[in-house]
């Protein structure tokens, strides 16, 4: 399975992580760096929820779920605790798993449409009990007493390269996860065709709780990650519209691909983030509306478009 | 106690009927075109705004909104079924997948263009449907809430008549048997899917228009509906027309009545638990025969 880059992807590759290495000091704004950051987040999401569906073929409608719990585990325990920021990730991936386990193991039976409607039902759940407990969520005002990791202002360039770091290395493993390794393959075995790949000796029970288990570490990881670099955290994080959000990067980035949702996320945020300047409603109809012309037009997304003009970019798997 | 306890069950009964005309709808389109239609509680958001614009334009009759609200959102729900879904259809199925998540880019969009048009306001319409309240004893319930209760009821049953018994209600029963001998026995099943997904969303448009002049609409109203809307489905079981509208009460009546044992703001929360439970430990529903695997 060894792949040969070719020159000009070899120079794209370079250009990316030389801009990325010196954003600070090329970007003219600090809000210019702080949307990377943010996007930097949701490049994980992405790519979390292309691993459930675009690997393991289980779709979720309740990524926010993930997100937002691992956002409040990792900002209540920091709080509590008295503990600095840098315990709140490691919190907030094994909140996001244990969710995983608890999604996956009582929807096993589920298929389709059902199991789509169960991760709703959680995380649905999750958002009416992070809005109304006020005593410990302070509800729709938002959470914000739990450490960052560096103040943002002034600090800016650390907490860049610490979120570029993590972040990079969260979509990296990812990636390697649902293309490289034996899980992968056993993933994609159990999506094109359950009873063969049972037939072959894999175990599908706990290769489908292993899958969400996986994704809902990353994803509360990703959430642990914000919460702590933001220092708020609110209601929304768990709410529809971010599931929606991520739902709509990851199939205009080409499910099945890590990269290409990992990507679109990147660049769909930054840009909903100058849309902003337009009016939040004008974004969430551009977003809504981009996902349904890919759905109809370009289902395979950016990166299905790539592969089928022949270009030398790894095959969809 | 027990005078809260009937007068909670009743307001619940009342808000069930809504709920079980919510979910019938959304079953007729999922069980027959085999698409979840996440933007199902756009459309009650459509009609609920049809109406406020009727108010506006001067029309006080709830009766007339409602009669617009149906038209606007059939004719919504029409386009959305001939342009957005009948691309998806191969051989008769709607990628599943697919459907799933256009109708989660619908409901984005169409809920944020009821945001840029009327605005983030709770609006009212100006008519009622019924002045006053009937007294019986202790306990008081508005007349309107009762009509918008035989309102839902005659709608459903309006709907189950027709499915019974006109020879197009059959066709679409046959449809969501099985499309392809559906088709062999010479109904089109494009045309079928046409017209299920306007009825349904029709009977969500109503619904909208019937409940505007008891509350007020919002432009996120829509989501609370959708996910009630999936519960009723879910715990009555796919397909199931009585087990929609007996979902609808169960939903209405616990949810109301949760407010006696629950902090107020988490009643929202009976719908998604509800369905978590009736998912995890009898997924064909309530009333349901078919296994929930699809």
């Amino acid at each position: 399975m060894t792949q040969t880059f070719s020159a000009r992807q070899v120079a794209m590759i370079l250009a990316v992580v030389i801009v990325a290495a010196t954003l600070p000091f090329i970007a003219p704004n600090d809000f210019i760096i702080h949307t990377v950051c943010i996007a930097l987040v949701y490049a994980v999401l992405a790519a979390s929820w292309d691993l459930l569906y675009g690997f393991a073929g289980l779709i979720s409608f309740g990524h926010a779920g993930f997100f937002g719990l691992g956002a409040y585990s990792a900002a209540l325990f920091t709080t509590y605790l008295g503990l600095p920021a840098w315990f709140g990730p490691p919190v907030g991936a094994v909140a996001g798993a244990l969710l995983g386990v608890a999604i996956g193991v009582p929807t096993l039976r589920l298929r389709g449409v059902y199991q789509a409607l169960s991760t709703l039902a959680f995380s649905e759940s999750l958002h009416v009990v992070a809005t109304n407990w006020y005593s410990v969520t302070r509800g729709t005002l938002g959470f914000n007493q739990h450490p960052t990791f560096f103040r943002m202002i002034g600090e800016l360039h650390k907490s860049y390269y610490v979120m570029l770091a993590t972040c990079s290395v969260c979509v990296a493993v990812i990636w390697w996860i649902a293309r490289r390794s034996r899980m992968g393959m056993t993933f994609r075995a159990m999506r094109d065709d359950d009873i063969r790949a049972r037939a072959l000796g894999i175990n599908i029970v706990q290769q489908r709780v292993l899958v969400f288990t996986l994704s809902g570490l990353f994803a509360g990881l990703a959430g642990a990650i914000y919460a702590h670099y933001v220092g708020l955290v609110s209601p929304s994080e768990l709410g529809p519209s971010l599931t929606i959000l991520v739902i709509a990067m990851s199939t205009i980035g080409g499910v099945g691909t890590i990269i290409g949702p990992a990507v679109a996320a990147v660049v769909l945020y930054a840009l909903t983030e100058l849309l902003h300047l337009a009016g939040t409603v004008y974004n969430q109809i551009a977003i809504g509306a981009l996902l349904i012309a890919f759905v109809l037009f370009l289902p395979d997304g950016i990166a299905g478009w790539f592969v089928r003009h022949g270009r030398r970019t790894p095959a969809k798997s | 106690m027990l005078l809260d306890l009937v007068y909670f069950a009743a307001l619940g009964v009342m808000t069930g009927g809504l709920y079980g005309l919510l979910g019938l709808g959304l079953n007729l389109i999922f069980g027959v075109m085999r698409v979840i239609n996440v933007s199902h509680g756009e459309m009650l958001t459509l009609g609920a705004y049809t109406a406020i614009v009727m108010g506006l334009g001067g029309v006080t009759s709830p009766w007339a909104a409602i009669v617009a609200a149906v038209m606007v959102v059939t004719l919504i729900g029409f386009l959305i079924a001939r342009y957005l879904l009948q691309p998806l259809t191969v051989e008769s199925r709607i990628d599943e997948q697919r459907g799933m998540v256009l109708s989660l880019g619908l409901s984005l969009v169409l809920a944020n263009l009821v945001l840029a048009v009327f605005g983030p306001e709770y609006q009212r319409v100006p008519g009622k449907l019924a002045e006053g309240s009937i007294v019986l004893g202790d306990l008081i319930i508005e007349k309107q809430r009762l009509i918008i209760l035989i309102a839902s009821l005659v709608l459903a049953a309006a709907l189950m008549a027709f499915l019974r018994f006109t020879l197009t209600g059959k066709a679409i029963r046959a449809v969501g048997e099985n499309p392809e001998a559906a088709q062999a026995s010479g109904i089109s099943v494009r045309k079928i899917h046409l017209l299920t997904f306007s009825i349904g969303s029709a009977l969500a448009g109503a619904a909208g228009a019937l409940i505007t002049p008891a509350t007020y609409a919002f432009p996120a109203m829509g989501l609370n509906y959708t996910l009630y809307a999936f519960s009723v489905v879910i715990i009555g079981g796919l397909g199931s027309v009585w087990g929609a509208i007996f979902a609808g009460f169960l939903l209405g009546i616990v949810e109301s009545l949760s407010v006696i044992w629950l902090p107020s703001g988490y009643n929202t929360i009976v719908g998604p638990v509800l369905m978590l439970f009736t998912l995890i430990i009898r997924p064909q529903g309530l009333l349901g025969v078919k296994p929930g695997r699809a």
